[in-house]
Parts: C-alpha cells; sequence; structure tokens
C-alpha cells in the first residue's frame, strides 16, 4: 500500500471547469477527430462530472494532440491542462507508468501554473514505481523550497519511505519525523511511528526511541502488530547490548497476541461499517485497504510463533540480570506452570532455579532441583541444574549431600553424542569424586575419576583427575596404582598446574612401597626444584622421616637439619608442628632431652597461639620427666596446661596430656604420689568457674580414669544419660562415652555421639571410636549401604592402624549378609594380612571365611577354615572361636557325608584343653549322639 | 427501595407555604425518578425542605429519601487534573474544599460533592494525613451510586489505616476484601498492592515481594499502580536486605530505585525513591566483591 494522498475526482473536474470556460457549449458527437476543441473540453468535462473517466480519456487526448504543436500562450495552456488531467485519470486507472510521462512532460513545458501539484504526483508516480532513487533526489531537490503544506507532508512522507526502502534509516527519521508531526491523519501518523520506531531501533537512538514508545504507551497506537514486532526486535538488541532497564521497558510495551488481535478485529468491524455508510469509492476503496492489511496482520500474528513467552522470558531474565529477584521468579514460575512441556517452559523452570540460587534460597531450588529430577530425569536441563545443586554443595561444602545424589547422577541418561552434555557429565563425576576425597572416601574417589578417564578422554578434567585419581590411591596405600597415575601426569602434561606436586606425591609413593632411596632422590629434586613450593615443608619432613628411620648418628644430625627446615619452610601450624614431633621423637631416641625442650619451646616462640601447645607441653613433660623433673615441672606443667587450654574442647592436645598423665601416674607414680596428684586436680577442680564446663568435665574425666577404668566407664554411662549439651564435651569423654553405648547397644545414643565427634573433632586421634559407633548403629539397623561408606570413611583416615581391625571385620560382615560372599571372604582374608591385628581379630576373620564358603557350599573349602579356626586360634577370647570352629567344622564333615570324622572332631574339642568348658560343648555332647556316635 | 421511595413522595405532599427566613442553596434534587431544580430552603432533623424554583411551596423530604443531590460547585475538572499532575495537593485540597464550602451542611448526603471528596481522600492519603483521609472514605464508603469511587474509598481506607499502625482495624478490611498473601498472578493489580502494603506493616517483607513481583510482572502496564507498586518493591527488598543480611537485595533496592527516578519523573514516587536511596547508601556502605570460590582449592 502506498501511503501518500490519492488524486482525487474534485480537483480533475474543477480543472476542466476552468478550461470550459474558454471553450464554449458541450458536444456529444462521439467521434472526436470531427470535434472542435471547445467541444472536446466539454465533452470530457461532462465524463468527468459523471465519474466516467475512461470516456474522459480519449477526449484530453485528442485535444491534447490538437494543441501540442501549437505555440500561442492559451494552447500552450490548454495543453498543460490536458497533460495534468490526463496523468491524473491515469493515476486514477492505476496506470502510474503512463501517467508519470504526461507529469514530465507537464514539467518540460510552460506555462505550469500547477507545478507543485505536478511535482508531487512525480514522487507518488515515482514511489508508484519503487523508484525510490528517483523519490530521494526529488526530495533533496524540494525540501528547502516553499511548499504547500500538503505538498511538503507528501514528500516527507514519501522520502521518509524511500529512505526506509531503502534501508537508509538515518536519513529516514528526519522526513519521517516531519511527516508524522505534520499529519492529520491518523493512519499516516501511525505508519509514520512504527516506521520511527524500527529506524530508531536500527540506528540504536535508543533515547528517541524510549521517548517516542513512552508516547505511545497510551495511545491506540500500542496496539500496532508492526509496531510490537519492531519493539520485540528493539528490546532485543537492547538486552543485548546490555542496556537492560531500557530493554525491560521496552519488552514491558509488547501486547499480547490476543489484545492486538482483539483490538484488530473491532477495528476491522469499524471499518466494515464504514464501507457500508460512505459514498465515495474512493473511501470505500481505502477502507477496504485498510481492512486487507489488517487481515493480513491478524494472519501473520496468528502464525507467528509463541512470543509472548519469549518476551516474558526475557522480561524475566532481564529482572533477573538487575537482581529483582521477586519479579523475576513471578514470570519464571508462571511460565513454567503454563508450559512445562514447552522449550520455553522447561527454560523458565531452569532459570526460576538459578534464581532462587540468586537469592540465596538453595533449600528451595534444591527441592525443585529433585522434585524436576524425578519427575523428568531426561529432561533438557536435568544435568545442568543437577551440575548446580551439586556445585552449590560443594562450595558450601555439604560434601554429604553431594554424595547423596550420586544415584541422579547415575540416573542420567547419555545418549548420542552432545559435547556440551558429556562435559557436564564428566564435571559431575569430578564433583562427586571431590567430595568423596573429602569425606575420606578415597575408593569411592577413585572410582568416580577413572569413570571420568574411561569415558570422557576429552574432558577439561582429564588431567586433574589422573592427579587426584593417584591422591585416592595414595589415601588407600595403594602406592603403585597411585604412582602409575603421577608418573603419567608428568609424562603426559608437563606443563600442568600440579606437575610440581606430582614430584612430591611420587616421592610418598616411592617411600610408602619401602623405595626409600628412591624416594628420598624424589624428594631431594623435588625441594631444589621448588623451594617455596606449599608442599615444600611435607618434603622435608618425609625425607627427615627417612633419615631419622636410618638409626645412625650421621643420619639422625640431617634428620633433625631437615625438620628445622621443615619447620622454617612451614606456611601452615601443622606443618610445623609435624616436624617438631618428629624431631621430638627422634632426640628421644638419642636422649637429648634437653633438645626436647628447647626445640618445642622455639616452636611455640614462633608459632604462639597458633601452635599445638598441650602437644608441646606434653613433649616437655616427658623430657623433663626423664630429667628427673616429673613432680617439680612435668606434673605441675601438665596441670596447667590442663588449666589453661582444657575449657577450649577443640584443643584435643589436652586430652592427650590427660592421657598422658594417667600413663605417668601408672607408670611412675606410688600411692602417695598418685594421691597427690588427684588432689591438686580436685583442688584445681575446686576453683573452676561453673560455666567453664568444658575444662570441670575433662578434669572430671581425668580424675575418673586415675581412678581406674571401672570409674572412668561409670562416669562416660552417667554422661551418656545426663549430658544433653554435647558441646561440652571432648574427644576424651565422648570416645569413652561412643564405647559405653556401643556396648550397651543404644543405637540412638551412638548415633548421636558418634555424629556429633565426627562432625566436631575431626582430627582427633579419637576419632576412630565415633566411626565405631557410627557403623555398629548402622549394622544394628541393617543399613549396610551406608556402614560401608563409614567404613570406607573410617578406613581412609586411619588406614591399617593397630586399632582399626573392628572396621575390616564389620566390612566383611556387611558383604556377607549382603550375600557377597565371594567379596566378604576377600575382606576377611585382608584381616589375616595386617600383622599387627594378630589376635582374636585373626580367629573371627577366618571363622567368617569358613562361612562363606558354607554359603557358597563349599564345604570342603568351609572345613579347612573352620579346622585352621579352632587349631591356630584356639587361645583366643577363652577358645570361643576354637569351640565356634569345631562344630561348624563338623557340621561341614556332616554336609560330606563324612559322618565319623564328624564325630571325631566333637570328641577332639571335648577332649581339648581350650575348649572342653566352652559353653558350646554341652550342646556338642548331644550332637554326637545325635550323628550316632557314643558320648 | 420501594417502601423508601414510596415514603418519600407521600411526604413530599406535605405542602408547607410558611416562610421561613433561612439562607437559600441551591441544588437539583433527585427523589424517586424525578428531578427538581430549585433551592434548600432548610435542613434540619435530618429533613430537606425544599423549594422548586418559582413556586411558593416548599417540600420537605427525609434525607434518606433523596437519591441525589446536584449544588453548583462551579470547579473546573480539567484544572483539578492537572493540579494532580503537578502534585500541588495543597492547593488542589483548598481549591476544593473553598467550593464545597457552601454546601458542607449536606456532606452526608448523597451529593454531586462526593468526586471531590473521593479527590480529597487522595490527596490527604498522598500528604500523609491519615485520620482525614479515613473521615472522606467513611463518607464514601456506603455510596452504592459510583461503584468505582465506593472501591476507592474502601481502597484508601485500607492504606490510611495501615499508615496510622490500626493493623487490626485494617485486618478485618483485609479478610472481608479477601485481600490476602494467597492473590493469584491474575488478582487485580490494586488488591496485591493492598495486601503487600499489608504485609508489609506485619514485617512480612517477603511475602510483600511475592505479592508486588506479581503486579510488576503482570500489570506493567498499568501505570496508577504499577508506580506506587515499583516504590514498594523498592523498600520491601531495603527491608528484606538488612533483614536476612543479604547484600544482594540492597542492589536489587537499587535497581528498582534506579527505575522509579528514570521513568516515573516528577511523581511523588520518584521523589520517595531518592530519598529511599540516601537511607540505602548509608546501610549498604562498600560491599566485598563476593567471586567464586575455588573448591577444589587450585
Amino acid at each position: 500500500m502506498s501511503f501518500i494522498q490519492q488524486c482525487c475526482k474534485r480537483p480533475l473536474v474543477l480543472a476542466l471547469m476552468a478550461m470550459s470556460a474558454c471553450g464554449g457549449e458541450s458536444a456529444f458527437a462521439q467521434d472526436l477527430k470531427a470535434m472542435s476543441l471547445p467541444d472536446l473540453i466539454s465533452y470530457a468535462q461532462e465524463k468527468l462530472f459523471a465519474g466516467r473517466y475512461d470516456e474522459a480519456l480519449p477526449a484530453l487526448q485528442e485535444a491534447l494532440s490538437d494543441t501540442e504543436r501549437q505555440t500561442d500562450e492559451n494552447a500552450r495552456t490548454a495543453s498543460q491542462a490536458c497533460r495534468i488531467e490526463i496523468a491524473r485519470i491515469l493515476y486514477q486507472q492505476g496506470n502510474i507508468a503512463a501517467g508519470l510521462g504526461y507529469v514530465e512532460d507537464y514539467l518540460d513545458n510552460t506555462p505550469r501554473p500547477q507545478e507543485r501539484r505536478a511535482l508531487s504526483m512525480l514522487a507518488q508516480g515515482f514511489f508508484e514505481d519503487r523508484n525510490w532513487e528517483k523519490i530521494v533526489e526529488l526530495y533533496d531537490r524540494l525540501k528547502d523550497t516553499d511548499l504547500d503544506e500538503d505538498v511538503r507532508l507528501n514528500m516527507n512522507l514519501l522520502a521518509g519511505q524511500a529512505f526506509f526502502q531503502t534501508k537508509k534509516y538515518a536519513e529516514s527519521i528526519e522526513p519521517l519525523r516531519n511527516a508524522e508531526r505534520n499529519s492529520k491523519d491518523d493512519r499516516i501518523k501511525a505508519v509514520c511511528q512504527v516506521m520511527l520506531v524500527r529506524s530508531y531501533v536500527e540506528t540504536e537512538q535508543w533515547n528517541q526511541l524510549y521517548a517516542l514508545v513512552r508516547s505511545l504507551s497510551t495511545t491506540d497506537r500500542r496496539f500496532d502488530i508492526s509496531l510490537n514486532l519492531t519493539l520485540m526486535q528493539g528490546a532485543k538488541k537492547l538486552y543485548e547490548k546490555g542496556d537492560y532497564l531500557t530493554s525491560l521497558h521496552i519488552y514491558r510495551m509488547v501486547l499480547p497476541r490476543e489484545e492486538m488481535i482483539a483490538f484488530a478485529s473491532k477495528r476491522i468491524e469499524s471499518l466494515k461499517g464504514r464501507i457500508m455508510s460512505v459514498s465515495t469509492p474512493v473511501e470505500k476503496a481505502q477502507s477496504q485497504g485498510e481492512i486487507n492489511e489488517l487481515t493480513k496482520a491478524i494472519e501473520a500474528l496468528e502464525k507467528l510463533g509463541p512470543y509472548e513467552q519469549e518476551v516474558k522470558f526475557r522480561i524475566g531474565q532481564i529482572y533477573f540480570d538487575e537482581k529483582r529477584f521477586y519479579e523475576s521468579l513471578a514470570v519464571f514460575d508462571r511460565l513454567c506452570r503454563e508450559g512445562p512441556d514447552t522449550e520455553i517452559g522447561e527454560g523458565a523452570c531452569f532459570q526460576s532455579i538459578m534464581v532462587l540460587y540468586g537469592m540465596s534460597k538453595p533449600d528451595r531450588a534444591e527441592e525443585r532441583i529433585i522434585r524436576e529430577l524425578d519427575s523428568k530425569p531426561d529432561g533438557p536441563y536435568a544435568r545442568t541444574m543437577l551440575s548446580v545443586m551439586v556445585r552449590d554443595n560443594l562450595i558450601r561444602k555439604n560434601f554429604d549431600k553431594v554424595i547423596e545424589l550420586k544415584k541422579y547422577i547415575d540416573g542420567l541418561p547419555l545418549d548420542g553424542e552432545d559435547p556440551n552434555e558429556k562435559v557436564l557429565q564428566a564435571d559431575l563425576h569430578f564433583m562427586l569424586a571431590f567430595a568423596y576425597l573429602q569425606t575420606n572416601k578415597p575408593k569411592s574417589a577413585a572410582d568416580q575419576f577413572s569413570t571420568i578417564l574411561d569415558k570422557y578422554p576429552d574432558s577439561a578434567q582429564l588431567f586433574d583427575s589422573i592427579y587426584y585419581r593417584g591422591m585416592s590411591y595414595m589415601m588407600q596405600a595403594e602406592y603403585a596404582t597411585a604412582l602409575a597415575d603421577f608418573k603419567r601426569y608428568q609424562d603426559e602434561n608437563p606443563s600442568g598446574d600440579l606437575y610440581p606436586e606430582t614430584f612430591f606425591r611420587e616421592g610418598v609413593c616411592l617411600y610408602g612401597l619401602d623405595q626409600v632411596p628412591e624416594a628420598e632422590a624424589v624428594f631431594t629434586k623435588f625441594v631444589d626444584a621448588y623451594p617455596t613450593h606449599p608442599v615444600v615443608s611435607e618434603a622435608y619432613s618425609l625425607r627427615g622421616d627417612m633419615e631419622a628411620a636410618k638409626e645412625d648418628i650421621e643420619a639422625l644430625d640431617r634428620a633433625h637439619a631437615d625438620y628445622r627446615r621443615a619447620i622454617e619452610a612451614a606456611e601452615l601450624p601443622i606443618q610445623a608442628s609435624y616436624p617438631a614431633i618428629q624431631s621430638a621423637k627422634a632426640y628421644k631416641m638419642e636422649s637429648r632431652w634437653q633438645d626436647i625442650i628447647d626445640l618445642m619451646q622455639e616452636y611455640l616462640a614462633k608459632w604462639r597461639d597458633m601452635a599445638d601447645v598441650a602437644e608441646a607441653i606434653f613433649w616437655i613433660g616427658q623430657a623433663q620427666i626423664e630429667l628427673g623433673m616429673l613432680k617439680e615441672e612435668a606434673i605441675p606443667a601438665y596441670v596447667d596446661a590442663i588449666m589453661e587450654y582444657g575449657n577450649d574442647a577443640q584443643r584435643e592436645g589436652v586430652d592427650k596430656i590427660i592421657t598422658e598423665l594417667v600413663a605417668i601416674a601408672d607408670r611412675y607414680l606410688d600411692q602417695d604420689g598418685r594421691d597427690d596428684l588427684m588432689i591438686r586436680l580436685r583442688v584445681k577442680m575446686s576453683t573452676v568457674e561453673d560455666d567453664r564446663k568444658v575444662l570441670r568435665l575433662r578434669l572430671q574425666i581425668a580424675l575418673a580414669l586415675l581412678e581406674g577404668e571401672e570409674t572412668a566407664r561409670a562416669l562416660a554411662s552417667e554422661l551418656v544419660e545426663t549430658v544433653d549439651d554435647l558441646s561440652i564435651t571432648s574427644p576424651e569423654s565422648l570416645s569413652l562415652m561412643c564405647d559405653v553405648a556401643v556396648q550397651s547397644g543404644d543405637i540412638e545414643q551412638m548415633k548421636r555421639l558418634s555424629d556429633f565427634l565426627i562432625g566436631n573433632f575431626d582430627e582427633s586421634d579419637k576419632l576412630w571410636k565415633g566411626y565405631m559407633a557410627r557403623a555398629t548403629a548402622q549394622m544394628e539397623e541393617e543399613d549396610y549401604e551406608n556402614l560401608l561408606l563409614t567404613i570406607e570413611e573410617a578406613q581412609g583416615l586411619f588406614g591399617a592402624d593397630n586399632f582399626m581391625g573392628w572396621a575390616q571385620i564389620m566390612k566383611a560382615k556387611a558383604l556377607f549378609v549382603q550375600k557377597n560372599y565371594e567379596q566378604a571372604e576377600n575382606e576377611y582374608n585382608r584381616v589375616l594380612n595386617v600383622l599387627q591385628w594378630r589376635g582374636p581379630i585373626f580367629a573371627e576373620a577366618t571363622y567368617g571365611m569358613g562361612q562363606c564358603r558354607l554359603a557358597t557350599s563349599d564345604f570342603k573349602g568351609a572345613h579347612m577354615f573352620f579346622q585352621r579356626t579352632y587349631l591356630l586360634y584356639k587361645a583366643y577370647d577363652n577358645g570361643d572361636w576354637a569351640a565356634k570352629g569345631y562344630v561348624a567344622a563338623a557340621d561341614c564333615l556332616m554336609k560330606m557325608n563324612r559322618k565319623e570324622e564328624a564325630v571325631a572332631t566333637l570328641r577332639e574339642m571335648l577332649e581339648d584343653e581350650y575348649t572342653k568348658s566352652n559353653p558350646l560343648a554341652e550342646g556338642v555332647r548331644g550332637l554326637i549322639e545325635q550323628y550316632g556316635g557314643r558320648e | 427501595m420501594k417502601s423508601a421511595m414510596r415514603r418519600a413522595l407521600m411526604i413530599g405532599f406535605v405542602v408547607s407555604v410558611a416562610s421561613v427566613a433561612v439562607a437559600q442553596t441551591p441544588a437539583k434534587l433527585r427523589v424517586g425518578n424525578r428531578t427538581w431544580e430549585g433551592n434548600i430552603v432548610g435542613f434540619n432533623n435530618n429533613m430537606i425542605t425544599f423549594r422548586q424554583a418559582d413556586m411558593l411551596g416548599q417540600v420537605s423530604y427525609p434525607a434518606d429519601a433523596i437519591k441525589e443531590l446536584e449544588f453548583p460547585i462551579g470547579l473546573d475538572d480539567k484544572m483539578l487534573e492537572e493540579m494532580m499532575r503537578g502534585r500541588q495537593y495543597d492547593q488542589m485540597a483548598k481549591t476544593i474544599t473553598d467550593a464545597l464550602k457552601p454546601f458542607e451542611e449536606y456532606k452526608e448526603l448523597p451529593s454531586n460533592m462526593a468526586k471531590y471528596h473521593g479527590a480529597l481522600l487522595e490527596i490527604h492519603y498522598k500528604t500523609g494525613k491519615f485520620s482525614e483521609a479515613i473521615r472522606y472514605a467513611s463518607m464514601l464508603v456506603s455510596d452504592a451510586r459510583n461503584p468505582a469511587l465506593q472501591r476507592k474509598a474502601v481502597v484508601y481506607q485500607a492504606l490510611s489505616l495501615l499508615g496510622l499502625g490500626e493493623l487490626e482495624k485494617a485486618q478485618v478490611i483485609f479478610d472481608a476484601q479477601g485481600w490476602n498473601a494467597d492473590l493469584g498472578d491474575d488478582a487485580p493489580a490494586e488488591d496485591l498492592y493492598l495486601t503487600a502494603q499489608f504485609l508489609m506493616a506485619k514485617k512480612e517483607h517477603e511475602s510483600a515481594l511475592v505479592a508486588l513481583a506479581k503486579i510488576v510482572a503482570f500489570n506493567s502496564q498499568n501505570l496508577e499502580w504499577m508506580r506506587p507498586a515499583e516504590l514498594l518493591c523498592a523498600e520491601a527488598y531495603f527491608e528484606l536486605a538488612k533483614a536476612e543480611e543479604n547484600p544482594d537485595f540492597y542492589d536489587s533496592a537499587y535497581a528498582v530505585i534506579g527505575e522509579i527516578i528514570e521513568v516515573y519523573k516528577d511523581t511523588d514516587e520518584a521523589d520517595k525513591a531518592q530519598l529511599l536511596k540516601t537511607r540505602v547508601d548509608s546501610l549498604r556502605g562498600a560491599r566485598p566483591n563476593p567471586g567464586d570460590a575455588d573448591v577444589f582449592g587450585r
């Protein structure tokens, strides 16, 4: 459609009236050639009045042909009038190209009384011909001349459109703005405004755009469909440029399609009414044209994708970017509700979760994530959401929560080769592995790192995974496997951030593998190459340990030198305390007691409050005892340390001093000395203020331990019953309380106490008591899955220390109950490889292996293990294991139909010194009779 | 209703020719379906005495029988609109009060003064004169002739009670109107706004934000409520930042304040936003850069 002022019938007729005034009477003849000029003019005038332009046209053309060659003034005037009227008729008929020729002829000749109108028609002709360049040319020629208001408006309108159509948006603005300002026709104003909006968008004149948009916000123009589409485009551009606020305001103006369609439909109805009421064909045509356009726009709008949702989504994003969380959440929640299975709806659900994280409402975010994961495990954002949740929990150090999400990580389907999804999945495994590492579950961590290495070799976490898997193996004392990973890192990633660390770890592994000279060489290489590395202190300490282990004087001197370097290089208190203590131990081997005192005092002076004061005092005390200063120096120093640091439950060295004090009393003090110590402690306790509850309890424990195990156990039982607020306890009291809870089978207390001990004293030597209580509770509750995790954690911390045999036994038992007999037998077998566990645990493990074989009907194998139990370990636990071994062995023989041997085995039990009076013996006599033997 | 009209018409026939020397107030009087033009010549004992123009006799009507009185108030509505836009509240209040003064005696009766009472109600609320606002609101809440005005009266009555801290009285209105935190996304903007105001008064800032967010997110073209809603939103973010000690909410408050100042220039809300900005500045202080912690220690 052309938005120009149309020629109309009225001026056309008027022009001819003027001509006919000089021409004379009207003519009715049909033979135009025979007519005189006045007749022709009259004839044309008559036809024009009747609206019969087709018939007027030949008469005018004939009149023109009569006059155009004449040179007198009247003839030239008549010719020009004919040209302009012919042109108007042709324009009216839609034959613009032909009409344009007459306009150009008019402008080439004189006189030109209607020159401006002719120029306007010329521009209109160019417009219809889409000859934009000619329009622009004309506009440039005329814009500064004195034009009629109508003509100027028309020129601005045409030129604005010409610029606009040729994408010269900047140039289009001025003429469009003039046209918009000066037109009285709302339709023309509307079209100009829509084009202006677009031109402002294209030329990024945001202030002008915003001003225009605001001025339209209270008018019906806001319902214009093209305007809304242009606004969306502009808002998007602004958003991408980061001008969120302006973008937001423009997005807010975009209307939903229903509103626009309703408005347009109403307008169509009104136009239809107008067509019925108006008389002129031009008006009818105009209304019909507008109806057609509106209908087309509605159709286009209906075909358009769900832009409302897109707009809302973008608005939600802007609110989020602006930290207007609640507004953002309102938008995303609604989109999510309206189309939970649509692309935008799913995106909105995800965004709402991000908003909740932005608001620091992780609980609400997680609730949604879990709901989404449960309902749509294969949803497009499932992996991303999970990744966000895992990462957030890692940052907040909620490692257990990360581990709880493993089932979702494992449950995510990974179809196809989408690289982004693979990256996310590898990330998830990496983060999960880290959570395992942080919670001392190195085996599980290693499994996750292996998954990355096996399944995602292109992952950005590849090298880190190699290193940390090595660390995980190392924590499990699997040094050879760990070493392979560290070497692999060195080979494949020599410029990696963790490259120096791999050398240090290599040394640790070699040391673990007992390849001491090689380890020493690696540590030497490390400290030389990376003298300021954060773990260089540890390297010195470990090299010192190796030297100290050589047990010759020169080596001990080198060890002390390394320990001193380690203390100097230490960046953390623990890096200093370890070599200090190790050095003290070495001095102890040489009986250099004064050196111990000097070293510890130096250490205390350097690290002051950050030092492990209680540990240092412990060593000083030990040295003083050896120097014969037990009563004068050591005991008072210990008691003073308890009094000074004892009210801080986190000072675990105080507990160590208490243990040592009890040991000293047992070893060095006679009854009087012991009584003196207890009196000294009681006196001290009487001075403790009521609010120093931790110290008071520590002193109570110390006194109870000095009284003896029974008293200590009784106190612990009382504490279990009476202490609700565990913040007054320390590892010493908690470990005793855990023991009581385990012995009494009180599952709730086991859980309560172990949770507190593990949760608050993760550096304590007594931590394993907490794990034992927790594991026992889990065993009682048949929660084997978590039991195995607890044991893994405990073993990660304490490995195969001599007090850790219970953990391995419990692990094997859990696997046995889960009918994983082969694995259970392996775990029992591992017990036998740890020499420091030799004792009843060996008997229990051997018996357990027999049980595993029995469960798989391998009676021969089972018999062998039961036989070993009663042959090898008959002295343990008052012969209990041996008795059980006899009975079980006999049972196996019966199952193999070796009745006589079974009876002989049982008889042997009754003769065995260790088992003949065992409670099982009574039943055995009955069994012998049952098997057909005679007792 | 019918009985009241019947009674009014019967009484209307009680014609008195006794002439009483009282000030005459010109008015149009509508009783039943008829309208009379003339003067009020007496108003006591809840009876209006009216003399029709060019008639000697006068008729008395009980006040509750009168459907409407139309006084020649002579206020230029366009000028008042301009004053409201220009925030010339004091002048506007004076202009209206002066214009209504001759008819003050009849303010409790249904009349064309109601819309000006509505304007005074709004002005008094906007200028913090809540007791005055409540006085005008109580004149309008029972006037059912113009439901929109009646609703406006209820709205401002509730808001003014909140302004006075009369939460219990406000609660009665809120309960009756169903303005509560359970309003959905499509609830009218004013209902949401009122609910938010009430929640703010109860210091339930987060719930208030939830209601306000629905106005801002889904009624952005409703400027009448959008403006105050955005201001309240900024205040709620500010309060939440303090209560939860979450510095991000100061940023949120800043974002809303910035928008109000830019978009609603020369409005009460823009002025109040500017003041709020000063309060936020004083409490917010310097913000550390949080940055992302490297949980892997690398």
